[in-house]
């Protein structure tokens, strides 16, 4: 008998009945017979006292090395307060270096979103005014910045005339008696951005004028209702920088007159 | 208890939970300082034994992973680690540690057993680490082929082979041991 057959009797009989003394099991009797013994040997206990103290030991090591949730709570709260400080400063280090970007240049688009964040972060009229004041300062910078005669890109005019107008009705919100400053800062940056844009016009092929007419003209209706509050407010608003026609006015080269820190 | 029941303990241990490790060591405690006692032959070395085993266990407790073995084999593996450190070191010490059983047994329980936990300890030192497990499992904490099985991470078969090899070899040394050697450490 192999002793492959050998161990499974063995197993078989040590967990069945006693076989007596067939043939096949002769020579597994010793074995048996020794199992039979060892199933009787008195088991070795842990004593009550040492069981105590084990698990004393293993609970202050666990209360010591504070391996329970809590310790895994203040990891991930350390992780993601190191992640969003990082984030932060990073976003921020990135803002910043976006900040003197001009339109077409690879960090424009962030500076556009920083710009977009802190607009939807200021809720307040008057800070909000003066800084879509800013922000369209900044658009006309831009615009003297980076358009010729024959090229001026058709979304940073639109942007010129939008933000200008969101800053003239932020204005309107305002307490009558807090709209003097701003109506003034309104009317010398309309004054401001139609000499940039009559100077363009003057040398501007057919096909590029007009998107610089439609822009000039809503600086000049912004302008012209903004001269009107001024006057109900009994105030005389530049009279040495009066708004002109298309081509009538002073002359200006374009090029950044302006430099603001919104 | 079912095996459900005892995987839920450890998942609650596994999360820092010292309700469920206190559990899990109550539980197996006595079981591991056993196995021990019959790997190292010294109660006391294995009662001290037994409570770094559930140290070491502790720490590696948030990486362990059920993978369908009992949670006692890993638990054992970690016994088997140390006292095989244990043995390594005492080579080096070349140091004889005086046989002490955990507490004498009657002199009524010995007549009856003709085989008294020291003697079988002396013995079972000169088999295999495989062997000495199956014997302890298998009758010293009683468990079946197929249990044994899964806590040594082997197939029945194998475990039938090895147990047959481990008494074969039990035999021989207890027929040709002499009455009251010392346990080395």
């Amino acid at each position: 008998m192999g002793i492959k057959k050998k161990a499974e009797l063995l197993a078989e009989y040590l967990e069945g009945p006693w076989p007596g003394r067939p043939e096949e099991a002769t020579d597994l009797l010793p074995l048996l017979e020794l199992a039979r013994r060892l199933e009787t040997v008195r088991r070795p206990e842990l004593r009550p006292e040492a069981l105590a103290a084990g698990l004393i030991r293993v609970q202050e090591r666990l209360a010591g090395r504070g391996v329970g949730p809590r310790r895994r709570l203040w990891r991930v709260a350390w992780a993601l307060a190191s992640f969003l400080l990082a984030l932060i400063l990073g976003t921020a280090g990135l803002a910043l270096a976006a900040e003197g970007s001009l339109p077409g240049e690879v960090l424009y688009p962030i500076k556009r979103g920083s710009e977009q964040l802190r607009l939807a972060l200021t809720t307040a009229p008057d800070l909000r005014s003066a800084l879509l004041l800013s922000l369209a300062e900044r658009r006309l910078d831009e615009v003297a910045a980076v358009c010729s005669p024959a090229v001026c890109p058709g979304d940073l005019l639109a942007d010129l005339g939008n933000q200008t107008e969101e800053a003239a009705g932020e204005i309107e919100r305002l307490p009558e008696e807090e709209q003097v400053e701003p109506l003034k800062r309104l009317v010398d940056l309309t004054t401001r951005q139609q000499e940039v844009l009559r100077t363009l016009l003057e040398r501007a092929p057919e096909t590029a004028r007009p998107g610089l007419e439609r822009a000039l003209e809503r600086s000049r209706q912004g302008q012209e209702r903004a001269r009107q509050k001024l006057e109900r407010h009994g105030q005389k608003p530049h009279p040495d920088r009066p708004s002109a026609p298309p081509g009538g006015g002073p002359k200006h080269t374009p090029g950044p007159k302006h430099s603001p820190s919104p | 208890m079912t095996e459900e029941d005892e995987s839920r303990w450890v998942e609650r241990a596994v999360r820092g939970d010292a309700e469920a490790i206190a559990w899990l060591y109550r539980r197996y405690a006595p079981a591991v300082f056993r196995y021990l006692y019959y790997r190292l032959g010294d109660a006391e070395v294995a009662e001290e034994m037994t409570s770094e085993v559930f140290l070491r266990a502790l720490e590696a407790l948030p990486r362990y992973r059920q993978r369908g073995r009992p949670f006692l084999a890993w638990l054992y593996r970690i016994a088997g680690a140390r006292s095989r450190d244990y043995h390594r070191r005492c080579r080096r010490q070349d140091r004889v540690m005086p046989e002490r059983p955990s507490s004498p047994p009657s002199p009524e329980e010995e007549a009856e057993a003709h085989l008294t936990a020291g003697e079988l300890q002396r013995a079972l030192a000169h088999l295999t680490p495989l062997q000495q497990q199956v014997i302890v499992l298998r009758f010293v904490e009683g468990l079946a082929h197929s249990q044994v099985a899964r806590i040594m991470g082997r197939s029945e078969g194998a475990i039938r082979i090895l147990q047959y090899r481990a008494l074969e070899a039990l035999r021989r040394l207890l027929a040709e041991a002499g009455p009251g050697e010392e346990a080395e450490c």
